[in-house]
């Protein structure tokens, strides 16, 4: 059986599944040792705010902010209102400690959750995390040792502390891999399993009711998908692949410092897509020149407030000082059931073509100017550029432009040092393909984000099972846009920063088009250098030309593949 | 801990809370650590509801946002300046950079 969820982190693991429980309801019993039981709650405290302590050590080595969320956390482990509280349950009443930490964390909860600040509510959440944590101890959950061998932690939900936790501890080699039910490429969990470099799936539905425990699995990072009672040899084969991909990747990142030119002398810029600040150091490593795209919108994610300007600026300071290169500054792309609490709008019946990126910064004029305002701020230390999100329209772009010499006009006047920052559009719907020569013209640079030109340009809902099948990249009909889009951009610079950069078939067709601005996530960088390396751009004209006649993607593929199969066949994998 | 301190031997003095978060997580245990290092039990009050001030869920729990007027009352030998300092920690906003 194979499960279907989205790609958190990449990479093949192999492993027995370890499930855990879904949280219920404490049991409630009575006890007789009234004081033993007090000892044995007082004891796991103290186990849950080490472990706690450890998680946000380990969060804090890879510069994750998800420690910020566990201070918090930390500080109530330590408060003796909690844990006198529960001993006093404990005392009087003859209950047992989980039902006793259930009764407090219930009554701690109530003032928070009717605060008026969404500060306050929100640590509403903290409390009962901490709740969880420690019945967890108590049930003695975590000292039941992970099975030997290598395992695969399988969840409803793990909190980022649950992840740091289990990766942080000495437990951890154990652990080959995860995969929840909740979450999306942009949760937390994703983001602590990327910066752990764990292979990681999430959001797979029905998770706990598909996989029995010491299931064996096989998570595939790099397609989403998980396997189940996967046989021994189709496990030795993955993991011969993931192992050979490793090797290739090592073996490639050690000589990353070559120039990324093709054959017949066209430098190709090859950069790097990053979510997290803290990847900026590891692109750097593994040879990207420069940040193609940075996703600002992690900024914004499962907070209350926006983030402030001075905080954006500390943010994009470290990625400009850790980036060898320019770095493109991405404004926020966020639709709007994803804004911070304080600003969050309803979720829209059709969210892909409501009010979204660009759309969505324009109705929150305060947002975009502080985002604005730290960007040039930080254009002043380095090589900075803007790219604006689902551009649909010249207007809209020009009124963004608007909004940057405002804010430009207001740093000049209040003395504060500002950089040069060239705005660009992000070519992603159909229309600011059609209209690419009008915003080429205004533009300082364009980027193709070829997942969201794939789901317009077909109407292809990338999440619906039963039409993914059509959304191919290499659809001549893409490739026809993204012909259009090159040859009406003209002498503006012109990349592509989407999913379609970083597959090796595809990325020669992208070259032959035109494209010569490359932006793909670090761990595509080192066999996408490769391939840029191996071929010749004449050649790759000859390619694209036929790939604009095809009749399908399939069609397309096997011509690329007659082409440079051969060539590229360690960096194809099978 | 409701109404311990009897009014009549307590130091009491009321500050408004003026940093941007409020007392928020960070800033609660700043005042918590601060608490600590004086003999005096020491209470905050806010809208009729009180909290020990050595506990951080407890100031947690008064959910003071910007612009809330909380009473401090300290009780024992070095009352006075543990209100003093309580008073100053508030006025310099937790020592955040705002």
């Amino acid at each position: 059986m194979t499960l279907r969820g989205v790609a958190a982190s990449s990479g093949i693991a192999v492993g027995r599944a370890h499930v855990l429980p879904r949280p219920g309801r404490a049991p409630r019993r009575l006890v007789e040792d009234r004081d033993g039981e007090v000892g044995r709650l007082r004891r796991a405290i103290e186990e849950s705010r080490a472990d706690i302590e450890a998680a946000a050590a380990q969060l804090r080595v890879h510069g994750s902010d998800a420690a910020l969320v566990l201070d918090a956390q930390l500080l109530m482990h330590g408060d003796e209102m909690l844990a006198s509280a529960a001993a006093r349950e404990i005392a009087e009443d003859g209950l047992n400690a989980e039902w006793a930490i259930e009764q407090v964390v219930a009554r701690l909860r109530q003032p928070l959750e009717a605060s008026s600040s969404h500060y306050f509510r929100e640590r509403a959440q903290d409390v009962e995390q901490v709740g969880r944590h420690i019945r967890r101890h108590l049930r003695g959950e975590v000292e039941a040792p992970l099975p030997d061998g290598e395992v695969v932690l399988v969840a409803a939900d793990l909190t980022p502390a649950d992840v740091a936790r289990i990766l942080g501890s000495d437990r951890r080699a154990g652990v080959v891999g995860l995969v929840t039910e909740s979450g999306s490429a942009t949760s937390h969990t994703a983001i602590v399993a990327r910066a752990l470099r764990v292979p990681a799936v999430v959001g797979v539905a029905e998770l706990l009711e598909n996989v029995p425990v010491g299931a064996a699995l096989l998570i595939d990072g790099f397609a989403g998908t998980v396997r189940v009672d996967v046989s021994a040899e189709d496990a030795e084969r993955a993991r011969e692949r993931g192992e050979r991909h490793r090797t290739l990747t090592l073996e490639l990142v050690a000589r990353a410092d070559r120039p990324t030119t093709t054959t017949d002398d066209v430098a190709i810029a090859v950069r790097a897509n990053l979510d997290l600040s803290s990847e900026a150091a590891l692109a750097r490593d593994h040879g990207a020149r420069g940040v193609g795209l940075y996703r600002t919108e992690f900024l914004y994610l499962d907070r209350g407030a926006p983030p402030s300007e001075d905080e954006q600026l500390e943010v994009y300071r470290s990625v400009v000082q850790s980036t060898r290169g320019l770095v493109t500054f991405r404004a926020f792309d966020l639709g709007g059931d994803k804004l911070p609490k304080q600003e969050r709008l309803p979720p829209a019946p059709n969210p892909a073509l409501g009010l979204r990126g660009l759309r969505l910064a324009l109705r929150r004029p305060e947002m975009m100017r502080a985002q604005m305002r730290a960007i040039l701020r930080v254009a002043a230390l380095g090589d900075v550029r803007l790219l604006l999100p689902l551009v649909t329209t010249l207007g809209e772009f020009r009124e963004a432009l608007e909004v940057m010499a405002r804010c430009r006009a207001e740093l000049h006047d209040a003395g504060v040092e500002y950089g040069v920052c060239p705005v660009g559009a992000m070519v992603e719907v159909p229309s600011a393909a059609l209209i690419a020569d009008r915003l080429a013209a205004e533009a300082a640079f364009l980027s193709v984000g070829t997942n969201d030109l794939v789901q317009y340009t077909l109407a292809v809902d990338r999440t619906h099972p039963d039409v993914t099948h059509l959304g191919q990249a290499l659809d001549p009909a893409v490739l026809r846009l993204l012909a259009m889009v090159s040859d009406r951009a003209l002498a503006t610079p012109l990349g592509c920063c989407g999913d379609m950069a970083a597959d090796p078939l595809a990325l020669p067709v992208l070259l032959g088009l035109g494209y010569r601005e490359i932006s793909v996530p670090v761990p595509a960088l080192p066999i996408v250098q490769e391939v840029v390396r191996r071929v010749a751009v004449a050649e790759l004209e000859t390619l694209a030309k036929a790939s604009l006649e095809a009749h399908s993607a399939s069609e397309v593929r096997r011509v690329v593949r007659e082409h440079l199969g051969e060539r590229l066949a360690d960096l194809i994998g099978p | 801990m409701n109404g311990a301190l009897e009014p009549r031997d307590a130091v009491v003095a009321t500050f408004e809370v003026i940093n941007v978060l409020g007392l928020h997580a960070r800033a609660a245990a700043k005042l918590v650590r601060l608490a600590a290092t004086f003999e005096s039990d020491i209470e905050l009050r806010r809208d009729g509801q009180s909290a020990c001030c050595k506990s951080v869920m407890g100031v947690l729990l008064l959910c003071c946002e910007r612009g809330a007027t909380l009473e401090v009352r300290a009780l024992g030998d070095d009352a006075r300046s543990a209100v003093d300092a309580i008073g100053a920690l508030i006025a310099e906003r937790f020592g955040e950079a705002e």
